[in-house]
């Protein structure tokens, strides 16, 4: 049975929550003032949950982060609000193909945001119908931009290239940005050298057997705790939970520091995925920071049938591999066979074991399969992506 | 201070390096201050290329005076430079610096309505377009330097002071009787100290900006400024023992003596030419590791002959074992001076802080009510301490206790508060 999802801020609880009879569990964001600081799951006894019941729960859950968000709340001070720091503005920047009913969702949720200059963009990448235009059109004040050429990392490149102010924020077209969420990720870039900002994102909804698989194997949200991710502080390479494409800002000159996104990886290509992290990688190891905030909160439709979703983790598997294999061969980053074995042996195999000895707790063992599969492939398909690339370059300069 | 009219004079201290000069005072022809409010006092010393012909024929926009000094000495270029000066705010600059165009109006502005105020300007570090793993280290923490003086609240202390760009009264500079002349190296960190003890206001302005330039320096470079760092914070512990504690990272040797045993400084102890010949060529296989992508490994290196060099340093000062015994002993034996003053939050925070922006402290003891939450102890070096301390302890060092005190004294958990 499904589960529900729910927002609750500790600083006005309902005393009982209802209306919730189609569901058998709950999955509840905990807020202190808007600010994200915990999830908990609790049972729902018929169709109701009395928020009394599930206190101790909410207080084990957050107490830790929520001391120190009281606190900075209580004294007015927070690390973040440097001196002589003004917000920059941002470009929206939504990378959509053939979804207009997730895009419309979006671009009504970007419509709450406060207005503080932010300009939208939605690129278009290859939609076959014209249905996402006349969606865009019927906004008035957002930029359509249509992107021939297929490819998520083609549609980013085309977004950091139309964007006419500092940070280009991204968001894709199946999520729902919170109002907070653009100052939230303005307000990290504070420093030149933070060239990035990811942010936290939760699931929109828990409908299927198939989204709670996704959740549960592959959450999108990092944690409740701001980071920073610097050469001094992280391996460069293992850049998976620095955060993912669905939510993430830069400012514009990422272009001149680092280059631009590798159209080789991530969809539209066989590769699947891993442009984000490739990415983030990139940035690492040119000595710039990436922070994770999570107070830049975003909610993702998770994909709603089993079919999908093995589709997803097989792709999430080709994504790590092709990248890796890309800053193996582009980059010379040596430490890649290293970080691969590593990840295989202390994840991947003991994940498989347990799953296979039916411990609780333990992830669906078609999953980790699927994925695993997918990381062989990895390689050859950034290969084959590569190939295909300059096949269709070499086509394009003879006419 | 001050105001509009006021005149300020920029003094540049340079040894060799022409190109850089010549692109500073360009800069500084481009001011958006009044262009004759502003005069350019350039001390070149010791120079041996064709600086000093190039400013004997330098067409300047604004009051432009030069002089020339054989001594190498910067400190005493920078003093002369003042003694030449006739603005009433001075501003210091580097000789490798691009100034912004409204560095010299930033710099003015940041003075304004603040008594005895120094300002520190921001200093990005300009990157090689593909930068090696020490550019990129060195710019990690050059950058990290400027930017947690951003953080409100931070309590600054001498060695946030540094003479490539900063500013400060002409009546301040007198009081302060200027640089001291015999360090090398350290001689900001002096007069930083000095400034303090003064009660000088730091304030660090991220307008008042100019990029630096630092074409030289290379990791052989900065290994030997190590050495010389090294030798020039001994000198300067000499100099005040009680204001300073010298970043031999002594948090790092718990015990007494403890680094003294530690192998490699009885190894540096017993035969230097083996040791400096071994770190010599360690130097080279950091360009191997680099090679290899083992940024790891270049890293664990890189710390380690940082720490050589610098030990090494203190060594040429305090060539025998007794001596070397004697610094980190007389620095840990050394008694925390008496806390100067209790404050009690319960009457609530902004009361706190306006009463220790009028007392000034340099320790606190700091309670709720009844419960004692902690202290903020007598930091050397460190200017007094403030309101805006006091807020950024609690809601970092001292959150638990103050988290903890404030529930028992209030009967109830901090969630239902």
């Amino acid at each position: 049975m499904a589960t529900a999802v729910l927002d609750l801020d500790l600083i006005n609880l309902p005393s009982e929550i209802t209306g919730l009879t189609a569901y058998l569990k709950a999955f509840i964001l905990i807020r202190f003032k808007g600010k994200p600081i915990g999830k908990i799951t609790v049972p729902i006894n018929n169709g109701s949950i009395r928020v009394e019941q599930i206190y101790p729960v909410i207080i084990s859950e957050v107490e830790p982060i929520l001391k120190k968000v009281w606190i900075k709340d209580f004294l007015g001070w927070d690390e973040r609000d440097k001196i002589d720091f003004t917000y920059p503005k941002a470009t929206i920047a939504i990378c959509t193909r053939d979804r207009p009913e997730d895009l419309r969702r979006c671009l009504d949720a970007l419509m709450q945001l406060p207005d503080d200059g932010q300009e939208i963009l939605v690129i278009d990448n290859c939609s076959s119908t014209d249905e996402s235009k006349k969606l865009v059109e019927s906004y008035g004040s957002i930029r359509y931009i249509y992107e021939n050429r297929p490819g998520l990392n083609n549609a980013r490149n085309r977004a950091l290239e139309e964007a006419r102010n500092e940070i280009v924020a991204f968001t894709d077209d199946d999520a729902i940005p919170d109002p907070s969420w653009l100052r939230a990720l303005l307000r990290n870039f504070n420093s030149p050298l933070v060239m990035c900002v990811t942010g936290m994102t939760m699931p929109y909804e828990l409908e299927t057997e198939a989204q709670e698989a996704f959740e549960r194997y592959s959450p999108f949200g990092k944690g409740f705790y701001r980071k920073e991710y610097s050469l001094n502080t992280w391996h460069p390479l293992n850049t998976g939970k620095i955060g993912a494409g669905a939510n993430m800002a830069f400012r514009k000159e990422v272009q001149n520091a680092v280059g631009l996104f590798d159209e080789a990886l991530d969809a539209g290509t066989p590769t699947e995925s891993g442009g984000d992290h490739e990415y983030f990688a990139r940035l690492l190891l040119s000595g710039y920071t990436i922070v994770y905030e999570p107070d830049a909160l975003s909610w993702h439709r998770h994909r709603r049938t089993w079919k999908e979703t093995k589709k997803a983790i097989r792709g999430y598997g080709i994504g790590v591999y092709a990248f890796w294999m890309r800053l193996l061969i582009v980059e010379k980053q040596l430490g890649i066979p290293k970080l691969a074995y590593t990840w295989f042996i202390r994840t991947q195999l003991p994940n498989v074991v347990q799953s296979l000895l039916r411990r609780p707790g333990s992830q669906p063992l078609s999953l980790l399969v699927t994925e695993l599969q997918g990381c062989i492939l990895g390689p050859w398909k950034y290969l084959q992506s590569k190939r295909r690339i300059k096949r269709n370059h070499l086509y394009h300069d003879s006419y | 201070m001050i105001l509009t009219e006021t005149t300020i004079s920029i003094i540049i201290s340079t040894h060799n390096r022409v190109h850089s000069v010549k692109r500073l005072l360009d800069k500084l022809g481009s001011q958006t201050y009044a262009v004759q409010l502003i005069e350019v006092i350039v001390v070149a010393y010791g120079c041996t290329d064709n600086t000093v012909a190039m400013l004997q024929n330098y067409k300047a926009p604004f009051k432009f005076i030069f002089y020339e000094m054989s001594v190498d000495e910067p400190a005493k270029a920078r003093n002369n430079g003042a003694s030449l000066a006739s603005g009433s705010l001075f501003i210091f600059i580097g000789d490798d610096v691009e100034p912004s165009e409204g560095f010299a109006e930033a710099h003015m502005l940041a003075h304004q309505n603040k008594e005895d105020a120094v300002v520190i300007g921001y200093l990005p570090l300009a990157l090689a377009e593909s930068p090696d793993y020490y550019q990129i280290d060195r710019q990690a923490n050059w950058e990290e330097r400027f930017q947690r003086m951003r953080i409100p609240g931070y309590r600054y202390s001498y060695k946030d002071f540094s003479c490539s760009n900063f500013s400060i009264s002409s009546d301040l500079f007198k009081k302060a009787q200027g640089f001291v002349s015999g360090l090398h190296y350290r001689d900001d960190y002096e007069f930083g100290i000095r400034l303090i003890n003064l009660g000088a206001n730091f304030i660090f302005s991220k307008d008042a900006w100019g990029i630096h330039r630092d074409e030289i320096t290379d990791i052989h470079r900065f290994l030997k400024r190590k050495r010389e760092d090294g030798k020039a914070d001994v000198r300067l512990w000499c100099m005040h023992r009680d204001m300073i504690i010298p970043p031999l990272q002594m948090s790092r040797f718990k015990k007494k003596y403890s680094f003294l045993l530690y192998k490699k400084a009885f190894l540096l102890l017993a035969s230097l030419k083996i040791t400096d010949t071994i770190a010599s060529c360690l130097k080279y296989l950091m360009f191997v590791l680099e090679k290899l992508q083992l940024r790891s490994k270049w890293k664990a290196l890189n710390y380690h002959l940082h720490r050589y060099w610098y030990l090494r340093g203190w060594l040429d000062e305090l060539p025998d074992k007794q001596k070397m015994f004697f610094v980190p002993n007389y620095i840990m034996e050394q008694e925390t001076p008496d806390v100067e003053f209790e404050i009690d939050l319960k009457p609530g925070i902004l009361a706190a802080t306006q009463k220790l922006d009028q007392l000034r402290p340099r320790s606190v003891n700091i309670c709720y009510g009844k419960q004692i939450i902690g202290s903020i102890p007598f930091k050397p070096g460190a200017e007094r301490i403030n309101g805006d301390h006091l807020r950024y302890l609690l809601a970092t060092e001292l959150s638990e206790s103050f988290m903890v005190s404030f529930s028992l004294e209030n009967d109830e958990l901090i969630v239902r508060a």
